[in-house]
């Protein structure tokens, strides 16, 4: 039985069908690609799964639970976790703070009763923690710089930081590579590779970036026209010849 | 036979009532057109038309009934004149500057203003120098009693008013299709963004916009006298607000871009409102308000409430309604550790210092302001946990307190609890109301919430206050007690002092224990992303609720111990929904974002203008609100307030002369101009 899956998903927005009957599944700690041209349908499908869009047609169930008219707070309090293509951090708070906030928010000791007796201030191991995890993605000693002065290279883990505090199971990540050059793209590919065979969440990887996918994913999806094309180990689909002629073209060819 | 002669009564009271509402609506027209053509080309919600529409016609009543100028030399100068150079002085003194700010921002302006502006034309004409009675309209004999279709009767002035309207909305489409200025302001109404990437000038669009609005708004003015009743013969300022607030639910008809929508809106509601008047049956307490200045709250609510195409835009994410982005970190957060024991030192020796003043000394004027200032503070840090901490603006903080005073109140009198215990039933039931409230305004954000919350402060203002079981009977009074606690007699001013101070520092260090903790920080997460933040599992409607409910009991706590002090709930003096906006302006003028902030907001608006206006300066009352106004003004380039502006800069000053480098504050006070621009910038 796999973690997540979605089954059937179709998505119409006015006159045009963005998805349409896509099935995927991902277990427990696999790393799966997902990748197609931009304008594929991509974004469409990964807020299906989070809950930021109803699909039109079929079900997505994460753990056996069918979880497709769940809103978005409870699918992460599941234990599906995210990153944006824009980062979408909160501005005016310190890089721990978002960290801090997403371990106290998925621990679940936030009732307001707690606060006003003083039981919810941040604890010395929750500070430790958030460091710790920070320290390992090589944000050592960020703690309390503002968010607004990383590069947008540091913002992204910054979110992977904040999805991973909140203890998922996977982690669904969209485009992170957007906006990155080449060097950062592959800094930020290593850190995350590392982190994943660490921490062992499986993880979703939407990408346009078809280097990165096959650098460590080990099975890949593709979408065109919001349709699957097809699918299997990512060594085969990146050889694949329809998929290299009609969408990754001299990208693959180039990269090997 | 009967049914049938009734049937006919019912049609022609419909049409008579139709015929009376279209100029009322037409009066409601001119308004809202005016909110369109400001919102649109500057971005401004501007509530400051009541006021410019009260200076037209106060202008027009000074002239021609005080000073028997003939009618058309009186129009002349408080509409033709008064009226556009107001406008062109309100949009080149200051919308002009603060184009980046937030909306929520320019809405605080306009709120200042709303208060400063009559004020200060009072001030300045002397106007209350005796009861401003008798005013009439702008049409000579204009009680004059025609009959449409030889039946409905209609005066001249109503006929007056709508043609009037009509003729100046034609004039507007005309301007509109046929002058350059009227197609550059099509132009940018309809596409903002389009026009300034055509390179239109949009200094120009943006002055002859206001140069309109604000002549509408004081035809209005004048027009609006002899027709609606919520102006009386009396002309005072207070009129003016329904009819705003009716403008306004006329122009979110037209989700405030519309403006044949705003024309028609205006019309429509004018005969909602006299057929209301006319077909809703009387013997129903609650429907008979509706009958009468009511209507327009409900009206307004209802449409932010549930008119579609309101709640499309909010969907679709206007980035001019949303709030705006959380400014950076408090000053105190980033200063070092030798400045942060030598603020304490210092502030520990003020308090001790007042301490033995007020202990030893003051008499009991004194104390009963100090105790007033201490109470302020409670309240004001409702606020500070509504917009310091949850980052929105509401303006029903008034109607809580007033909850909290009249909870006391009743109770008191009616089960002969404990006044505390009474104060405390009405902070419950402040919360409850307030998590009420909290579910149809959830959606909303930014300026909507803040008009529908101002349209229930006024609700309650109209209504509720007038039921027994709220406002109490005529026969009891509104007398409350003072409390007895644990064998302590705190009727005394100087106990009761104590009492407040302690009360202050528990709801303080409640707010910070609030600050800091989980409900904070799911706060804050939503301030700076909500798909972010429940991404990450913060129940967004859960935290709204809870700040609504807790800043509700806050401010009912606060309520109850100002009628305490007062030993009744004056109700009229403390608890206006105007009142709010004053409130409301102070603490984000001065800081809303720390509890510091909301205490010295609580003194700043007791001791100000007692002490410095009257006792120093020798100033007129009504300065204060002058000066609030150009307070408010302030607010756009800190929106961080006043106090918080100034101790970063104080900060970064010290800390470069005590050689200390600290780059996140030096680079926060090295451009305060860029800096507030910035954080008032229309989020993403
Ligand atoms: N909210 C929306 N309304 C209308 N069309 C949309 C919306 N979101 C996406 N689309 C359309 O759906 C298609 C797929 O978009 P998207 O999922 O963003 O692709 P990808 O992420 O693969 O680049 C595109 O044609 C896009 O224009
Ligand atoms: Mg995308």
């Amino acid at each position: 039985m796999s973690l997540l899956v979605a089954d059937g998903i179709t998505k119409r927005f006015a006159g045009i069908t963005a998805v349409d009957d896509v099935h995927i599944a991902l277990d427990a700690g696999e790393r799966v690609g997902l990748i197609g041209p931009n304008g594929a349908g991509k974004t469409t499908l990964f807020n299906c799964l989070l809950g930021l869009l109803r699909p039109d047609a079929g079900s997505v169930s994460f753990d056996g639970q069918n979880i497709t008219r769940l809103p978005v707070y409870r699918r992460a309090r599941l234990g599906i976790g995210r990153t944006f293509q824009r980062v979408e951090l909160f501005s005016g708070s310190s890089v721990r703070d978002h960290l801090l906030f997403a371990h106290r928010i998925r621990s679940g000791t936030g009732a307001l009763w707690k606060d006003v007796i003083g039981l919810g201030l941040p604890k010395p191991t929750e500070i430790e923690r958030c460091d710790a995890l920070l320290e390992s993605l090589g944000l050592g000693g960020m703690g309390d710089e503002p968010i607004e002065a990383l590069s947008l290279g540091q913002s992204r883990l910054v979110e992977v930081a904040r999805a991973l505090m909140t203890q998922p199971r996977v982690v669904l990540l969209d485009e992170p590579s957007s906006g990155l050059d080449r060097a950062e793209t592959t800094a930020l590919a290593e850190t995350l590779a590392r982190i994943q065979a660490e921490q062992g969440f499986g993880m979703l990887l939407v990408e346009h970036d078809v280097e990165l996918v096959a650098s460590f994913t080990e099975r890949t999806y593709v979408l065109d026209f919001g349709k699957l094309i097809t699918h299997g180990p990512t060594p085969d689909v990146m050889r694949d010849p329809e998929v290299r002629a009609a969408y990754l073209g001299d990208f693959v060819a180039g990269a090997q | 036979m009967t049914a049938s002669v009734l049937a006919a009564g019912v049609l022609e009271e419909t049409i008579r009532a139709f015929f009376q509402g279209l100029p009322i609506g037409a009066g409601f027209a001119l308004v809202a057109m005016s909110f369109v053509l400001t919102y649109k080309t500057s971005g401004v919600f501007n509530l400051a038309f009541g006021a410019q529409a009260f200076i037209s016609a106060a202008t027009y009543f000074e002239l021609h009934v005080r000073r028997d100028w003939p009618i058309w030399s009186a129009v002349l100068v408080a509409v033709v004149l008064v009226a556009p150079v107001l406008g062109l002085l309100l949009e080149r003194l200051i919308f002009r500057h603060v184009h980046a700010a937030s909306a929520v921002a320019k809405l605080v302006i306009s709120l200042g203003l709303l208060v400063a502006l009559p004020e200060l034309f009072k001030l300045i004409v002397d106007y209350d120098r005796e009861q401003p009675f008798g005013a009439v309209g702008i049409i000579p004999d204009g009680t004059t009693v025609y009959r449409l279709f030889g039946r409905y009767p209609v005066t001249r002035d109503e006929i007056a008013a709508f043609v009037i309207v009509i003729a100046a909305a034609l004039a507007l489409a005309a301007l509109f299709r046929y002058t350059r200025l009227g197609l550059r302001i099509r132009a940018v109404v309809q596409s903002p963004r389009m026009t300034e990437l055509n390179g239109v000038n949009a200094d120009w669009v943006s002055s002859g916009s206001w140069i309109l609005s604000s002549f509408f708004a004081g035809l209005a003015g004048v027009l609006l006298v002899p027709t609606t009743s919520s102006l009386g013969t009396v002309l005072v300022p207070q009129g003016y607000f329904p009819i705003v607030i009716a403008a306004l639910a006329a122009a979110a008809l037209g989700r405030l871009v519309n403006l044949p929508a705003a024309l028609f809106g205006g019309l429509v509601l004018g005969v909602i409102t006299t057929e209301m008047r006319t077909h809703l049956p009387r013997d129903n307490v609650i429907l008979n308000e509706l009958r009468g200045s009511a209507l327009p709250y409900v009206m307004l609510f209802a449409i932010i409430v549930f008119w579609p195409a309101i709640r499309r835009q909010i969907a679709g994410a206007d980035p001019l309604l949303g709030v705006s982005p959380p400014p950076p970190a408090l000053a105190a957060t980033s200063r070092s550790r030798g400045m942060t024991i030598y603020t304490r030192i210092m502030a520990l020796a003020f308090f001790t210092a007042v301490g033995i003043w007020t202990f030893g000394y003051a008499n009991n004027f004194w104390i009963s302001r100090i105790t007033h200032s201490v109470i302020f503070s409670i309240i004001f840090l409702s606020i500070v946990v509504f917009t310091g901490l949850g980052g929105q603006i509401a303006l029903c903080q008034v109607t809580f307190a007033a909850i909290g005073a009249f909870g006391a109140m009743q109770f008191a009198q009616r089960w002969d609890v404990s006044v505390i215990v009474g104060m405390l039933a009405g902070a419950a039931i402040a919360a409850a109301v307030g998590a009420v409230l909290s579910i149809p305004v959830m959606r909303l954000g930014g300026i909507w919430l803040a008009i529908a919350t101002l349209a229930f402060a006024l609700f309650f203002h109209d209504v509720l206050v007038k039921y027994g079981w709220v406002g109490g009977s005529l026969f009891h009074g509104r007398g409350v007690p003072r409390p007895q606690l644990f064998g302590v007699d705190f009727s005394s001013h100087k106990n009761f002092l104590i009492l407040c101070i302690a009360i202050l520092v528990l709801v303080g260090v409640l707010v910070i224990l609030i600050r800091e903790s989980s409900t904070g920080m799911a706060l804050r997460a939503l301030r700076g992303s909500e798909t972010a933040a429940e991404s990450i599992g913060v129940i967004s409607w859960r935290s709204r609720v809870i700040v609504f409910s807790v800043s509700a009991a806050i401010a009912a706590i606060g309520g109850g111990l100002l009628a305490m002090e007062e030993k009744q709930v004056s109700y009229e003096a403390n608890y206006d929904p105007q009142a709010g906006l004053f409130w409301l302006v102070i603490v984000v003028v001065l800081g809303a974002r720390t509890v510091e902030g909301g205490i010295q907001a609580g003194v700043a608006f007791v001791i100000f203008p007692e002490l410095i206006l009257d006792r120093w300066l020798g100033l007129h009352g009504a300065w204060r609100y002058v000066l609030f106004g150009f307070a408010a003004i302030s607010f756009a380039r800190h929106p961080e307030g006043l106090l918080e502006h100034g101790k970063r800069r104080s900060q970064a000053l010290m800390q470069r002369a005590f050689g200390r480098r600290q780059p996140a504050v030096a680079a926060a006070v090295a451009g305060p101009e860029v800096d507030a621009a910035s954080e008032t910038g229309d989020g993403p």
